[in-house]
């Protein structure tokens, strides 16, 4: 029985525990947080890894994840076809690469470096040994090919022989628990399915303990946490047994307590080395790499609901996961090798027979020759368990035959190499079989240390340079107007432009901003979309609030939202409307959940679902009316606004007070009609504070409501004990009311600072319009899973109008404007700020709190709205033509109404391309873009480096935004790179689980990264994963000051996880920041 | 000897003399398939003379049709290389043989049966090493040999052991099917494909001979024979890892199909053949499929290249509509046999026998077909290995025979 003796069972010491909790979380360090998918994050799913360079991260990503780290060397080789990638750049990216050597072919010099060229440009040509042999074959007709052949035969001959099938077991055993867990050894050398068997059953534990209010049924016994639940829920699961594992029961009663102990137990019984936790660790918790991400995020959360609730880490985690993998290894070792499952014995086995499990793995891993095969008893491997003996001792002959063979196909496959080469060097093959075997020995050394996994790093510098060359070409007309009008030294003409529009600095505002600008008379900027203001927001009637504000940052301030004082009935009527609607949801949620139920209700109402499937497959647009017009009569929509001013403690407690009074007014009167009305304020606040506790209970004043109320002491006892048990009215409410009133809104100071803040950052201080947009964004699609990673990642990944709301309130406060004066920014008297959310995927500009708008303003909005329009047309039609799904839109049609029904689609798996596509981050003046057309991909925050001569904003900018940036950068770029390891795959095949992500099917890991169908046109990649071009506009110098002080920049920059490039304000030039303090110029 | 029986033993001794010349001559590859062609549409137009002239069997011409569809196709998509003179002629010597067996009668039949039984022993001889395996066959074939060029000498009873030893082995049955995977297995690249549909045809034209003078017993004792058979080969073909034999073993189960139904279905001609042709074409395109991907990647092993789909289109379209076509293939004799024709009382127990034959048949095609399919066409292609796509000739090739399986499984 795989389990310890109760006398070699050790218990470990509350150190060895706390060692090991620690060891185990810091081998998470591959791993990156999952955030829940409603609150999607875009991250570096490499994030752990940052503090190494980004070529040494992707190794690790490859050896723990299994994910590529770059494009492929066939997409790559069609942008240089497309010219994207140039011949300079490939030549550049090459230098560090190359020697200083070359070879004589004919009378042809040829470099190192044009060897590289051309292998990288063309291919090595290599091909699998198992199948050069059928490749070759035709060509050996022709006496030089055979020639050729036959000298690389001999030049292999000279080099002294590898031992091919010792070779397997000397290698396994220095990567067995470094490079794979003993699961998958098994699997891949015995052909087991251990490690399916593993994440299946941890998959079935972990999506259920996880779930977050998606399943009817709730797993049970989650309050002990996972491993109790799990040890508790397993007696009783009879997959255990189904996997053979014996003595299932027993096995799991003898499991210690403690998840350490389980850990500690397990590592015992499969021998793990100690040196070797870490990176064992680490191999585990890759296997599932998005549910152990995101029990990592939620360890780490103090105060989230679930996790208080049902609490769950990593070291929980592990403990059930090394109990699968310990007793499912020891099945399939003892069935297959008949050894024990351990790390020890099977280390033994590999020094014992090499040549026996050589052949075996030659055997399962390659096409055995016709010689071996005609000759060779087969049955031998696949024995169980593997007569290892017989194998061991297998014919010398046959072996010296089977290496020879090998050897064979190696030269082969060497001379396709060749062929190749010479193909693409324009060489003749004759010259190369006349060359002398130095020269041919160079060539092929050549080749093999240049493998194709070897060219993604230069291919991704090379795709790098030539996109900043480009780009440096496409902005140099802007960069000469702005040198000239930097140059003059008058100031202009201050003019007031018709309107002034503060974007998200999202990539799809940058397309918005252009077509705007070009109607005439809009002036537009680029700030984070949630404009500086980290607020918690609750809506009316929400129960929850969101947090809107990047992850980087802490909330500070609640904002609610409130129906205008006008607005209280029909905010009840709202209210009761949103409530008759939720009863319904809720009814027709259990009907369809229930087990008994859906039988009856399929027959009963199953046709009413008939409307909706035809009405949202057939006429969607016509389904959302009617949705809508059902809706908004259930609940007519109400007009409200912000909780922004903070209220002071005393008003608070005024306003608490006041609903105190009221609910006793409200007893009074249930308890004694009319009479109750007719107690006088001074008694009533009396009661209050009885009921407070602020006044002693036996005052000497409740003489006087014994007298009003005819009450004796009992009596006001127990109407006290009522307002305290019915109406809430105790200390702790009091106190707790205020909290929440005085929590909400921010200060005249506070609102000055953020104004402040959010207007010097743009370097907007001057020259206001009479109406200014402060426009956020969100997104609208069906049945989409992502949809908030379509939403404004600044806002964490919801909608930004709420921001846009609070500071278009702050900055039209005249406390605010007065104080701003002082600050030296002077906001005229008609200058308006209206708030409105830019729909990225319809294009609609919807303005909000427009009863705010100055009825002298009539004329300003109506223009400002035709021009939202207008831009909304354009805008569509430029993005329509980019969708690949999309045939081309004549003139006379409208665009936007195709992009309405996108947003309606639930078919529609790309309702819009999202940030996908997005190349560079730049942050300067709008006159460096201002008419250039970037195609949405490139990010655009106004800075102005004049008003900011001691760097402070240019820090804030270059310490949130672009970090951001960087984020979702790196999780396109890996979603596009990878779509299946560091992306989430097709989203045909998604299926939400436990209201926390997406997996793949009924069973899988979490869906990581991005779809497939965000990040791919078809079969090719829409994203062009490059590292992002942060591009600032700012003395070189500040720069550099400001990376220096920050940990973060210098890790993202030395590293290479982002590009650093700077504009120089004096010169208009570029220069790329390499390491610290160099910079290089960019020609 | 009239002129009717001359007319045929030209038609089979033309390619037959063509392909012994060219087996000791060097022609150019474009050249031979030339000709190959051209004869081959001879050999078409010398058929269609037949048919009309002197009123040969339907069923006979409908064979002979067969073989040369096959033999078209294989020369059709030969590669322009210089060692394939010795496929042309391998290809050319079949044909002539398998038509002389198919057109003419009695002693002048039996030759060519014998001639083509000697041609299987030479090629295995050079192929096959020196096995036990390998003895049982040669054993075997010389019995056929010997039963075929007896059996004009023998009694009734004999001839009809005799014939149905030869059938049995040309409709492989198990334990009578080691010459047909050894000649399957030993096969030059695309032969492989003619090889299993001229086997078929010739075990198809000695049951129709032969199917009317079996007891009950007799056929009693067959469809057992055809169950066992149809079990062995089922299982065979769900546990091989090489192509080769897993289409060999794929037929054989598939054969039993009709050993089973003849206990059912009076009418061999009116279900048998075209079903044995459909299975002979749908087979051999299967194989010929694979060839061009062992000529192009030295393939042999089911699973070791796999999601050929994807970077090689033309070849996935044609495999999975094989495949498809494989997987229904039970079901043409058994419910186009029962909506054409009436059937012959059977026994309780013969009715399960052939249920069961018809189950494991079915199902174990269903599973074995599409593992296949999983191994080769879906799945992960290599990126370790160059992908070239079928070529036109070899696409059409493979097209004709599946049109071929459908004209004879659906429409004659």
């Amino acid at each position: 029985m795989n389990t310890l003796d109760d006398k070699k069972r050790v218990t470990p010491s509350e150190s060895q525990r706390i060692e090991l909790r620690s060891l185990v979380n810091l081998s998470c360090e591959p791993i990156s947080h999952f955030w829940p998918m409603k609150t999607f994050i875009h991250h570096n799913p490499l994030h752990g890894l940052e503090h190494l360079t980004f070529e040494k991260a992707i190794k690790e990503g490859q050896r723990f994840l299994k994910g590529r780290g770059y494009l492929s060397s066939s997409e790559n080789r069609k942008y240089f076809q497309q010219g994207r990638i140039s011949e300079d750049a490939i030549k550049e990216a090459l230098k560090n690469v190359s020697q200083n050597a070359t070879i004589s072919i004919s009378d042809r010099e040829i470099s190192h470096l044009e060897v590289l060229r051309s292998i990288l440009i063309h291919g090595a040509g290599k091909v699998a040994t198992d199948v050069c042999s059928a490749i070759l074959q035709p060509s050996l007709n022709q006496p030089e090919i055979r020639n050729l052949f036959k000298n690389i035969q001999d030049l292999s001959k000279k080099k002294a022989p590898e031992d091919f099938l010792k070779g397997h077991a000397i290698r396994e055993k220095k990567d067995l628990a470094t490079q794979y867990t003993l699961a998958e050894w098994c699997d891949q050398t015995l052909g087991t399915n251990v490690q399916d068997q593993v994440n299946g059953e941890i998959i079935k534990w972990v999506s259920g303990f996880l779930d977050e209010g998606h399943a009817p049924w709730g797993m049970p016994e989650r309050k002990k946490t996972f491993y109790k639940a799990w040890k508790e829920l397993a007696l009783d699961d009879a997959s255990g047994s189904i996997l053979g594992i014996q003595d299932w029961k027993s096995k799991i009663l003898d499991l210690p307590d403690r998840p350490e102990d389980a850990v500690l137990e397990s590592l015992s019984l499969l021998a793990i080395p100690k040196n070797l936790w870490d990176s064992y660790f680490s191999l585990q918790l890759a296997q599932l790499s998005g549910w152990t991400g995101f029990i990592k995020w939620r360890s780490e959360q103090t105060d989230y609901a679930w996790q208080n609730a049902f609490p769950i880490d990593l070291i929980k985690y592990m403990a059930i996961r090394l109990f699968y993998e310990r007793e499912l290894v020891m099945l399939a070792c003892q069935e297959k090798l008949a050894i024990p499952g351990t790390y020890v014995s099977i280390n033994e086995y590999l020094n014992n027979h090499p040549t026996g499990y050589g052949l075996f793995r030659e055997f399962r891993s390659r096409v055995l020759p016709d010689e071996v095969v005609d000759y060779l008893d087969m049955s031998l491997f696949t024995q169980d368990p593997l007569n290892i003996k017989d194998l061991d001792q297998c014919d010398s002959r046959l072996i010296s035959t089977w290496e020879q063979t090998i050897e064979k196909q190696e030269a082969e496959s060497q001379t396709l190499m060749v062929m190749e080469l010479a193909q693409s060097l324009n060489v003749s093959i004759q010259d190369v079989v006349k060359c002398t075997p130095d020269t041919l020995n160079s060539l092929l050394d050549w080749i093999e240390q240049f493998p194709e996994s070897h060219h993604g790093p230069i291919w991704l510098e090379a795709l790098e340079s030539s996109y900043i060359k480009d780009f440096a070409k496409k902005i140099s007309p802007n960069l000469e107007k702005l040198r000239k009008s930097d140059e003059m030294e008058e100031e202009p003409l201050e003019s007031r432009p018709l309107s002034q529009s503060i974007f998200c600095i999202d990539v799809r505002s940058e397309c918005f901003r252009r077509q705007l600008e070009e109607i005439g008379g809009n002036e537009t900027f680029g700030f984070a979309g949630f404009f500086g203001v980290p607020i918690c927001y609750q809506g009316f009637s929400s129960e929850q609030q969101t947090d809107q504000f990047p992850v980087l940052l802490k909330p500070k301030h609640v904002v609610k939202e409130i129906p205008r004082a006008s607005q209280g009935k029909a905010a009840e009527k709202f209210l009761e409307g949103q409530q008759i609607a939720k009863t319904g949801h809720t009814l027709l949620h259990d009907l369809k959940e229930n087990v008994v139920t859906p039988y009856v209700m399929v027959e009963a109402i199953g046709w009413f679902f008939g409307f909706k499937l035809f009405g949202q497959t057939l006429k969607p647009k016509w389904f959302k009316k009617v949705m809508s017009w059902i809706k908004d009569s259930l609940a007519i929509p109400i007009r409200t606004t912000l909780t922004v001013g903070k209220i002071e403690r005393e008003e608070a407690y005024e306003m608490v007070a006041a609903k105190h009074r009221a609910a006793i007014y409200r007893l009074f009167t249930e308890k004694y009609d009319r009479q109750g009305g007719t107690v006088p304020h001074d008694q009533v606040e009396h009661l209050r504070k009885l009921a407070l506790n602020q006044i002693p209970s036996d005052s000497n004043e409740n003489e006087e409501l014994f007298r009003l109320l005819k009450w004796n002491a009992s009596d006001l006892e127990q109407f006290i004990l009522a307002l305290r048990k019915d109406f809430n009215l105790h200390e702790r409410d009091l106190d707790y009311k205020i909290q929440k009133i005085t929590q909400t809104g921010f200060t005249v100071s506070e609102q000055v600072n953020y104004v402040e803040t959010a207007l010097k950052l743009l370097g907007f201080t001057k020259t206001f319009a009479r109406l200014v947009l402060l426009c956020g964004h969100g997104s609208t699609s069906d049945n989409n899973p992502y949809e908030s990673a379509l939403d404004c990642g600044a806002c964490g990944g919801n909608h930004g109008i709420s921001n846009a709301r609070v500071l278009a309130v702050m900055a039209n406060n005249s406390q605010v404007r007065q104080r701003l004066v002082e600050r030296g920014i002077t906001i005229p008297s008609d200058t308006h700020f209206l708030p409105g959310q830019h729909d990225t995927v319809t294009d609609e500009v919807e303005l909000y709190d427009l009863e705010e708008v100055p009825a002298t303003h009539r004329k300003d909005l109506l223009r400002l709205q035709h021009d939202l329009q207008e831009a909304c047309e354009k805008n569509s039609r430029e993005r329509l033509a980019r969708f690949p799904d999309v045939p081309a839109i004549k003139e006379t049609d409208k665009a936007s109404p195709l992009t309405k029904v996108r947003s309606m689609d639930w078919s529609q798996v790309r309702p819009e391309w999202g940030l996908s596509g997005h190349t560079a981050f730049i942050m300067g003046r709008r006159s460096l873009t201002r008419g250039i057309n970037f195609e949405g991909r490139t990010f655009l925050h106004s800075y102005d480096h004049s008003q900011d001569p001691d760097g402070k904003y240019l820090e804030i900018i270059m310490t949130a935004p672009m970090i951001v940036a960087n984020w979702i950068n790196m999780e396109h770029y890996f979603s596009t790179v990878d779509p299946l390891v560091y992306g989430a795959g097709s989203k045909a095949y998604h299926n939400v689980v436990g209201n926390i992500g997406v997996m793949y099917g009924s069973e899988s890991d979490l869906c990581v990264g991005l779809p497939i169908q965000t990040v791919f046109d078809g079969d090719k990649p829409y994203h062009d994963p490059m590292r992002l071009f942060a591009i600032i506009e700012a003395p070189l110098e500040r720069i550099a000051t400001i990376v220096g002080r920050h940990e973060i920049l210098q890790r993202l920059t030395r590293n290479r996880w982002i590009n650093l490039i700077a504009i120089d304000p004096d010169t208009k030039k570029f220069f790329h920041f390499q390491l610290m303090k160099d910079w290089q110029p960019i020609n | 000897m009239n002129f009717d029986n001359t007319f045929s033993v030209i038609l089979a001794i033309t390619p037959l003399a063509l392909g012994i010349v060219w087996k000791f001559s060097n022609g150019s590859s474009n050249t031979l398939k030339s000709i190959g062609l051209t004869v081959i549409g001879a050999l078409a137009g010398g058929l269609v003379y037949m048919r009309s002239a002197f009123e040969i069997e339907p069923s006979i011409l409908f064979l002979a049709s067969a073989v040369l569809l096959s033999g078209f196709c294989v020369i059709l998509c030969q590669e322009d290389k210089q060692q394939t003179s010795a496929i042309y002629a391998s290809i050319m010597i079949i044909l002539g043989l398998g038509l002389g067996i198919l057109l003419n009668q009695a002693i002048v039949s039996r030759i060519f049966l014998g001639g083509l039984l000697g041609y299987i022993a030479i090629s295995q001889n050079r192929e096959q090493q020196n096995s036990f395996r390998t003895k049982i066959i040669f054993l075997h074939i010389t019995l056929a040999i010997i039963f075929s060029l007896g059996s004009v000498f023998m009694s009734n009873t004999l001839q009809i052991f005799a014939s149905l030893f030869l059938a049995v082995t040309f409709l492989p049955l198990a334990p009578f099917h080691l010459p047909f995977l050894g000649t399957i297995k030993g096969a030059k690249v695309t032969l492989a494909s003619f090889w299993i549909v001229v086997w078929l045809i010739i075990g198809l034209s000695e049951l129709n001979k032969l199917y009317s003078s079996l007891s009950t017993e007799m056929l009693f004792t067959l469809n057992l024979l055809a169950l066992v058979s149809a079990l062995y080969a089922s299982l065979a073909a769900l546990g091989q890892k090489f192509n080769r034999l897993f289409i060999a073993s794929a037929t054989v189960a598939h054969v039993a199909l009709i050993w089973g139904l003849l206990q059912v279905f009076p009418s061999f001609p009116k279900w048998g053949i075209p079903f044995g042709i459909t299975l002979g074409f749908v087979m051999g395109g299967i194989s010929l499929a694979f060839s061009f991907i062992r000529q192009r990647y030295g393939w042999k092993t089911l699973g070791k290249l796999p999601g050929l789909a994807s970077p090689m289109p033309r070849f996935g379209v044609v495999l999975v509509l094989l495949v498809s076509f494989a997987l229904f293939l039970p079901l043409f004799p058994v419910f186009s046999g029962l909506l054409v024709m009436p059937t012959i009382a059977i026994h309780d127990v013969e009715i399960v026998l052939i249920s069961f034959l018809f189950l494991v048949v079915w199902l174990g095609g269903s599973w074995y077909f599409l593992q296949m399919l999983h191994q080769t066409a879906f799945g992960e292609a290599r990126s370790d290995v160059p992908y070239f796509d079928l070529r036109l000739t070899e696409f059409v090739a493979v097209s004709a025979l599946l049109l071929g399986a459908g004209y004879s499984g659906f429409i004659y």
